[in-house]
């Protein structure tokens, strides 16, 4: 939801707090996840990631997240699907040249990052292309197994 | 006939040292030269002559042509041809590559067949909406973006190799270039992303040509003046489009604060 979705960005500090910390829980349970399977719990953890990140960031599930680096704004909101920073298209109002009725989401990503203590440096970071095998599958269970490899 | 020493038909034309390729484009940008660059609006034809009528208007104005790629997000004879043919002829153009219509494999492979048809300089786009095109039902595709595009593009003349990692027997020899629109909101922003093109690939700032297409860049100049991006103007007649080609007399009026425009060199 729009207006959900821009009280995320308005509030990216409380929640680059709240992911960091439930990045912590998702790594230490790695042996968790490892016992039930990381192929069995991609589903459902799948299916509880949509729910819950949909809500709050209006989340496409491309499968790897990049909303730290980028303010708390989903960027697959954005109608090209830009990942490093706004087109030339930008209208006067701040507003997207596609959909007029929406803010640009990178402008809000811009504004998100300036309210987190590492977004500001994560923000600059150039996002590799998105890997469309990935698409639809649970970024916490990657992260959580990432951090294991 | 213009010539612009852009030569299609040398197999292996002589880059010289510190450039990245062989075109005149490159060369003038880094002689410090002020250059002007117009866009060529690629016609509803088939017909290869109506691509020589338009790029004839400019014979004697223009440094290089841009040869756009579905502008506005309508159907025209793609990029990739109109570059092919205007080389044939000996101009220098300037193949756009937007990221709306192709994915990566394509992409790549536009970038291996320009350079082979003796295109000398890629400038790499995001590329407009197609809801505001012609065909608003066609699948957007923006597998990349401008960012990774360039990067793919670096990766393919540096290193040698597709984005894959896969080998290239010939590594295309392409000045990449990059565009900003300094009159879009927010200007710290799009300084920023500027100026992260800059610092985390500097092959790109050295080489970068950057395409100002409104009056309002000077006011962006200010705010990232770290940067040192050599400047190629283009002129676009938007409003002109539907009438074909801007004049070339129109085109040159429309730089009036050249100030500005030398502080940036």
């Amino acid at each position: 939801m729009y207006s959900v979705r821009r009280w995320s960005v308005r509030h990216a500090r409380g929640i680059e707090i709240f992911y960091k910390g439930f990045e912590k829980v998702l790594v230490t349970l790695h042996p968790l996840w490892n016992a039930i399977g990381y192929e069995r719990l991609e589903k459902p953890m799948a299916a509880v990631e949509k729910v819950v990140k949909g809500i709050l960031f209006d989340c496409q599930m491309c499968g790897q997240c990049s909303l730290s680096s980028s303010g708390m704004s989903c960027p697959m909101n954005c109608p090209k699907t830009l990942r490093n920073g706004p087109c030339g298209g930008v209208r006067a109002n701040g507003h997207c040249e596609v959909k007029p009725e929406m803010r640009c989401v990178w402008i809000e990503a811009y504004e998100g990052s300036q309210r987190m203590a590492e977004g500001k440096q994560a923000f600059k970071i150039v996002q590799l292309p998105v890997d469309s095998r990935l698409k639809g599958k649970s970024s916490w269970l990657q992260m959580a197994r990432r951090s294991h490899q | 006939m213009m010539m612009y020493g852009d030569l299609a038909h040398e197999a292996d034309p002589i880059i010289p040292p510190g450039h990245s390729s062989s075109g005149s484009l490159e060369r003038l940008l880094r002689s410090r030269t002020f250059v002007v660059t117009t866009e060529l609006d690629p016609p509803d034809s088939a017909q290869a002559e109506d691509v020589y009528r338009r790029a004839r208007i400019f014979d004697g104005y223009v440094d290089a042509i841009n040869a756009t790629d579905g502008s506005g997000a309508n159907c025209h004879m793609s990029s990739l041809a109109v570059c092919a043919l205007l080389t044939r002829a000996g101009y220098s153009p300037v193949m756009q590559i937007s990221c709306r219509d192709k994915n990566r494999l394509a992409i790549q492979g536009d970038i291996l067949g320009g350079a082979a048809m003796g295109v000398s300089n890629i400038l790499c786009l995001s590329g407009d909406g197609v809801q505001l095109g012609d065909h608003p039902q066609a699948k957007p595709v923006f597998d990349l973006d401008c960012m990774s595009l360039l990067q793919t593009g670096r990766k393919m003349r540096d290193d040698h190799m597709f984005q894959s990692g896969r080998k290239l027997t010939s590594a295309p020899k392409v000045f990449l270039g990059a565009a900003a629109n300094p009159s879009a909101l927010p200007f710290e922003l799009h300084a920023q992303q500027l100026a992260t093109q800059d610092e985390r690939r500097p092959y790109v700032s050295k080489r970068s040509q950057i395409d100002i297409s409104t009056q309002g860049f000077p006011r962006c100049c200010g705010k990232s003046q770290r940067l040192t991006f050599r400047v190629a103007c283009t002129a676009i007649g938007k409003k002109n489009r539907s009438r074909g080609p801007v004049h070339p007399n129109s085109v040159l009026l429309r730089f009036t604060p050249l100030e500005a425009i030398h502080e940036l060199h």
